[in-house]
């Protein structure tokens, strides 16, 4: 362990924030993955807009999704799984904005890495 | 279905593994909610007792007869290491779902939990990050002209056969470790799971590539033996860099901590036990 107060007070500012926003983005990607089936699905705006657009030219609740293992997975229950990917969605992007807003708007190092 | 982690630890010279692994299995609890089994030579599992920590945070303690050691340097010290048993994973497993970690790994999330009930046989960890954006190629590759690398520090697996042969063709490359040193180019003095993975998944995708194999969703996040860790509570992290004057501070993320120094002397704090 080295001196938290004196490697804060040396650190540099732009980079501490680069280094949070990149975990903040790291975990809102974590955020927007689901699983489902046996399948782990990447939530995106494209992979919903897509998957809303088969469902709806669909005749069956049940589609063949690929999984990001490309492996193509059952979705059993399609409007059911588009619901529950919009929201897991919301949810990630809105636990992103909240924090990026509170971390951009700390001025310093220290109000960074200890509020 | 059965489902659990699966954690291995042998005590050396300097790093209480049985100590991390108590630690590692009550933040599973707290976070991930599954029942933890231990691997771990007698020594271990009589110091993690003589420590006061209780033995029963784990629902299985499973012995291991394995002897296989080395010595590496680590922080300027030569220690042993016996981390070799973890290809015996799918003999000693008593789950049908099995999530093996190493114990340095921070648990702050539910992010694991994703895996249970996959499709696959198993799922390997590749993609990972410093955590200071620090470049490791070593951790892109085996090797400047060797295979890619995968890790050994997170996998899932299912008991089924096409995860035995997986375990099987690990323990053939273990066995046959020197020889492949020379094909795939690493250094032979270093027995690494990691390595031992890594050729395991070429092998299984024909001696071509492991682009087949499941992997793990999402990054590993790490930081290296010469970063620190600097605080550590039930929610976040504290870790710095004291050569680029780096600092960071992590929530709701899981983070592979190698500075096992630090780590060994924060788990004591949050476990209660003295340093020794």
């Amino acid at each position: 362990m080295g001196d938290l107060e004196q490697i804060m007070a040396e650190a540099h500012y732009q980079t501490t924030i680069k280094q949070q926003r990149e975990l903040l983005v790291s975990k809102f990607q974590d955020a927007c993955v689901i699983p489902h089936n046996g399948g782990i699905f990447d939530i995106t705006p494209e992979f919903l807009a897509g998957l809303k657009l088969r469902a709806e030219h669909s005749e069956t609740d049940q589609l063949w999704v690929v999984d990001r293992n490309r492996t193509c997975i059952k979705i059993l229950a399609v409007d059911k799984f588009i619901q529950e990917s919009i929201e897991a969605y919301n949810q990630a992007t809105e636990e992103f904005g909240t924090e990026w807003q509170a971390l951009r708007t700390k001025r310093s190092v220290e109000a960074i890495i200890t509020k | 279905m059965t489902q659990g982690f699966l954690l291995f630890a042998h005590d050396n010279e300097r790093i209480s593994y049985g100590q991390l692994a108590v630690w590692c299995a009550q933040r599973i609890h707290q976070y991930l909610d599954r029942p933890v089994s231990l691997v771990a030579d007698p020594t271990t599992v009589d110091n993690i007792i003589a420590a006061g920590l209780d033995i029963n945070v784990f629902d299985h303690v499973i012995t291991s007869s394995s002897t296989t050691q080395q010595v590496k340097s680590y922080q300027g010290e030569m220690l042993t290491f016996q981390n070799l048993d973890r290809v015996s994973a799918w003999d000693l497993t008593p789950y049908d779902e099995t999530i093996i970690i190493d114990t340095d790994i921070v648990i702050q999330s539910k992010k694991l939990n994703l895996l249970w009930g996959s499709a696959h046989d198993y799922m390997v960890c590749r993609d990972a990050r410093d955590v200071f954006g620090h470049p490791h190629p070593d951790f892109d590759w085996v090797s400047t002209t060797g295979v890619k690398f995968f890790w050994a520090t997170e996998f899932y697996f299912r008991k089924t056969e096409k995860s035995h042969l997986f375990f099987k063709t690990c323990k053939w490359v273990k066995e046959h470790y020197p020889w492949l040193s020379v094909l795939h180019q690493y250094n032979v003095n270093l027995l690494r799971n990691d390595y031992i993975w890594s050729i395991a998944l070429h092998m299984l995708g024909g001696t071509a590539h492991a682009n087949w194999c499941p992997v793990i969703p999402g990054e590993l996040l790490y930081v290296i033996d010469k970063s620190n860790l600097e605080s550590m509570t039930k929610e976040q992290i504290v870790l710095s860099h004291t050569a680029g004057k780096h600092v960071c501070r992590i929530r709701g993320q899981d983070v592979h901590v190698m500075n096992k120094n630090d780590l060994q002397r924060l788990v004591r704090q949050e476990l209660g036990v003295g340093n020794e």
